[in-house]
């Protein structure tokens, strides 16, 4: 009986290995090696992008990616970064500007004969209303502007911003992607419910000068713009007639799609693909050094990591090559220090990362991190880079005797517990992703005493006197060369410090289809795209 | 009857007033910021507090819920935290989808677990009770990413029958919203273009989604089959000279899917619940990436109101069981 049965299931056996062997050859189909002509469903006039959907697009709320990528094509700044730079900025809604010697006041001329997408004109008066909006909802990107006194219209094309105190970073603060994003007042009181200041209303519909209009908004599905006409820059040249943002958040879909060209950018790809797409012709992957920075922050205020010695033991078990290498796989390089190397202010003298175990060791040993010593190490649930990050350094450390606990945490509750001091872990995994090219906003926000707990990020609970009064001086700064001095001292001190451990800097990665053109990266705008200048040929 | 059905009413009220209690309860223990997660990595914490405050974070948690249950009364489901829309106006855009995908999935498990049950049990022993076997083996057992991917890729990349997920082309727009089911909405509106594009968007999607239930479906309808085809009053039915089709459907199928009609009610809450993996692959906007998303983010108000139409949900089902148990076995009473 027994025979019978396995001559039975031989045959369902043999089934279902050619089956399966079948379907894992379809699966590990190479990439093609020479271009495709263009397949049936190319579209020259639409950008079809695959990522994940906003929740809101209200310019005074919106604080994300999902939300920059739409409102980058239908809203605009006065000012913002020029080309792929971070240091030079150009005029968009406004023409020129000047600052006071005093640095309190910001007097702009603005650009006549713009429209906002409900036909009303842009002028003074927008520029002032969608100032105090975004302060009096003051929610997402009202931090950036809480220096802001009052902004006065001095006539209909002239608007002066006078600030609270002397505040270098400010101009900049007005060119990233949070600008302020100016609005049609005319629009938003329209639609404005019980003293909403229009939310209900913004967050799925929008007010901007932009060269693209939101022309449909299909929750959690798609989202589509399409062109203006009245674009105050005309459309003479080559120019999308349409952008779609789909929904579709899974890296092998996004990588079906993208190789066959049904989306033309997919934005949540596997890192594990990114070979494949460089060695296929159909296939551009954009890499590009970016501004963001991942650390290892450690807290200094109290446990074994509160000697410095220890942390700098910590610091020389970390095998920095091998993140590099093997976890970032070459999409990221060396960080010294805590600013990366392409923003101004950088010191470039700052003394290279060391991985060495003996030294370790024995600084470990001055340092009181003494075998058996514990240590808590969290990071975000689901985020690979920095759970490996853990695992480098749980290696690392055990060499010296001492034990890594590696805990995944969801943002909100990680927050939570860095914010107080007394949950605050030994060690945690953190990006710093910039909202200004200034190096106030890395190492103020993540250094000065006063961004302990919720009032900022320096959850390593660090505190240096000479340090504060660096950053408080350096903020009041107008001068750049003597703003560079003073970050550059900080700089210094905090690698002597010892304060986290700089893990490196990120390269940013955009697999999109070869026929997308002129695609300008900024890292003040990254995962965004500058949509009025992009288009799609084949056979170029 | 109507009294037994006002009894499940109020039992189920009961029901879902103890899981809210502990879905509150349970997620307000979570040492999280909702609010950080909403104003953003660089949001001040002026702006983290005005965040809190707008969703009436600050405020003490008994009152938090009496407040959230004195809305529940008015039907206010509270606003949600991350989408900043009413609760209830999500549920009403992304329920329809899972709905539909959940029904269309239940009926493939079902239609083709019965069928393939019944056959395997019928013809014991032959290639197709093996084959039959072996298949709902690997429904259960096969990773449910797996098969979605590999049928992407199959009926997607390589021979373009099928389109990747989404719930209707880009270029179709979409039709009046009647029931928020495409299906039937597009039919309502009687553009078969459109729903016969909305049914292929759904196939694969709902395939995967069948492939476990139809597993355990087909496996406990064989077992029940041959349990109820060995029963002495089928030898009699056909010693009667009736059809084995008669037999095998009127007589014995009716008394051989009791069993299976309770793991259909689970099964069908499972689905409802658990279609999370489905909906990322393939795009599908439903209560599953609602869910979640809500869960990430420690989003207490749609936390609750997609457990308020789980446990709903459930409740609706197990009823339904109920019904169709006493309409299948004359013996059961309700009561």
């Amino acid at each position: 009986m027994l025979a019978g049965y396995r001559r039975r299931f031989r045959w369902l056996f043999v089934a279902l290995v050619v089956l399966s062997v079948a379907l894992g050859g379809v699966g590990c189909s190479k990439a093609p090696t020479e271009k495709t002509a263009a397949p049936a469903n190319f579209d020259p006039t639409t950008l079809v992008i695959a990522r994940d959907m906003p929740q809101t697009i209200d310019p005074a709320v919106a604080n994300d990616v999902a939300s920059g990528v739409p409102m980058r094509g239908m809203y605009e700044t006065l000012v913002g970064y020029k080309g792929s730079g971070t240091s030079e900025l150009e005029g968009v809604l406004a023409e020129s500007w000047t600052i006071s010697t005093d640095g309190l006041k910001y007097t702009f001329k603005l650009r006549q004969g713009v429209k906002f997408h409900d036909g009303t004109d842009f002028n003074a008066d927008a520029v002032k209303f969608s100032f105090e909006r975004v302060m009096k909802i003051n929610q997402g990107p009202a931090d950036i502007f809480s220096s802001v006194k009052s902004v006065n219209v001095i006539d209909p094309y002239t608007v002066e911003i006078v600030l609270k105190n002397p505040y270098a970073p400010f101009i900049y603060a007005l060119a990233s992607q949070v600008g302020p994003l100016i609005v049609s007042p005319t629009a938003v009181k329209a639609n404005e419910v019980n003293g909403d200041q229009g939310q209900a209303w913004l967050t799925n519909h929008e007010a901007g000068t932009g060269p693209y209009t939101l022309s449909e908004w299909v929750p959690e599905q798609q989202i589509t713009m399409t062109r203006f006409p009245d674009y105050w820059k005309g459309w003479s040249g080559d120019h999308l007639d349409k952008i779609l943002i789909k929904n579709v958040v899974e890296p092998a879909t996004e990588r079906m799609m993208l190789e066959k060209g049904d989306v033309d950018i997919a934005q949540f790809t596997s890192q594990d693909d990114w070979a494949t797409f460089k060695t296929n012709p159909d296939l551009n992957l954009v890499v590009q050094p970016s501004l963001n920075t991942l650390y290892v922050v450690m807290n200094v205020s109290k446990g074994p990591l509160k000697n410095l010695k220890a942390r700098q033991a910590v610091g020389m078990a970390f095998d920095y090559q091998s993140v590099l290498k093997d976890v970032l796989m070459g999409y990221g390089s060396d960080l010294r220090g805590v600013l990366p190397s392409n923003l101004w202010g950088y010191a470039s003298d700052l003394p290279a990362n060391t991985y060495d175990i003996e030294q370790a060791k024995a600084l470990a040993q001055e340092g009181g991190l003494t075998s058996g010593t514990t240590l808590k190490y969290l990071y975000v649930t689901g985020d690979e880079y920095e759970r490996r990050v853990g695992e480098v350094l749980q290696a690392g450390l055990q060499q010296l005797g001492v034990k890594l606990e590696i805990t995944p945490m969801t943002w909100s509750t990680l927050y939570a517990a860095m914010s107080d001091k007394s949950t605050a872990p030994d060690m945690y995994g953190f990006y710093w992703y910039p909202r200004i090219a200034d190096p106030d906003n890395w190492l103020y926000i993540m250094f000065h005493a006063k961004s302990q707990g919720n009032r900022g990020y320096n959850d390593g609970y660090y505190s240096n006197t000479t340090v504060n009064n660096l950053l408080d001086q350096a903020r009041k700064e107008t001068d750049q060369t003597k703003r560079t001095e003073l970050y550059q001292q900080v700089q210094k001190q905090l690698v002597a410090d010892a304060v986290a451990v700089p893990v490196a800097q990120l390269e940013d990665v955009i697999p999109m289809r070869a026929w997308v053109k002129g695609f300008t990266f900024n890292p003040m705008y990254i995962d965004t795209f500058n949509f009025y200048d992009m288009s799609k040929s084949v056979g170029q | 009857m109507i009294s037994y059905l006002v009894k499940r009413f109020l039992s189920s009220l009961l029901v879902i007033f103890g899981v809210l209690v502990i879905t509150f309860v349970v997620s307000h223990v979570i040492p999280a910021d909702p609010a950080r997660a909403v104003a953003g990595l660089q949001a001040g914490p002026e702006q983290v507090a005005a965040v809190r405050h707008e969703f009436g974070l600050d405020r003490p948690l008994p009152v938090q819920f009496g407040m959230y249950i004195a809305r529940l009364f008015h039907g206010d489901l509270g606003t949600s935290i991350h989408t900043r829309r009413p609760v209830a106006s999500d549920l009403a855009d992304y329920l329809p989808a899972t709905i539909e995908l959940v029904l269309m999935g239940f009926t493939i498990a079902a239609v083709a677990g019965v069928l393939i049950g019944v056959t395997a049990a019928v013809r014991r022993g032959t290639w197709i009770d093996h084959l039959s076997r072996g298949l709902s083996v690997s429904g259960v057992a096969m990773p449910m990413f797996w098969l979605a991917l590999m049928l992407q890729l199959l009926f997607y990349k390589v021979l373009g029958w099928l389109p990747f997920g989404g719930r209707l082309d880009m270029s179709i727009p979409y039709p009046h919203r009647i029931t928020g089911l495409l299906l039937v909405d597009t039919l309502l509106a009687g553009n078969l273009h459109a729903w016969l594009n909305a049914l292929l968007h759904s196939l694969l999607p709902a395939t995967v989604l069948a492939s476990y239930p139809v597993g355990m479906i087909t496996r406990l309808t064989r077992s029940s089959m041959l349990e109820v085809l060995g029963q002495q009053y089928v030898n009699t039915a056909r010693a009667k000279g009736l059809s084995e089709r008669v037999v095998i459907y009127r007589h014995a199928l009716k008394n051989a899917l009791i069993p299976v009609v309770t793991v259909m009610g689970l099964q069908f809450g499972y689905l409802l619940g658990g279609d999370i993996v489905v909906e990322v692959i393939f795009a599908w906007p439903g209560m599953g990436l609602y869910a979640t998303d809500a869960i990430m983010t420690v989003d207490f108000p749609a936390i609750m109101g997609a457990t308020l139409v789980i446990a709903l949900a459930y409740s609706l089902v197990n009823l339904a069981v109920d019904l169709v148990y006493a309409w299948l076995d004359p013996r059961v009473k309700l009561s």
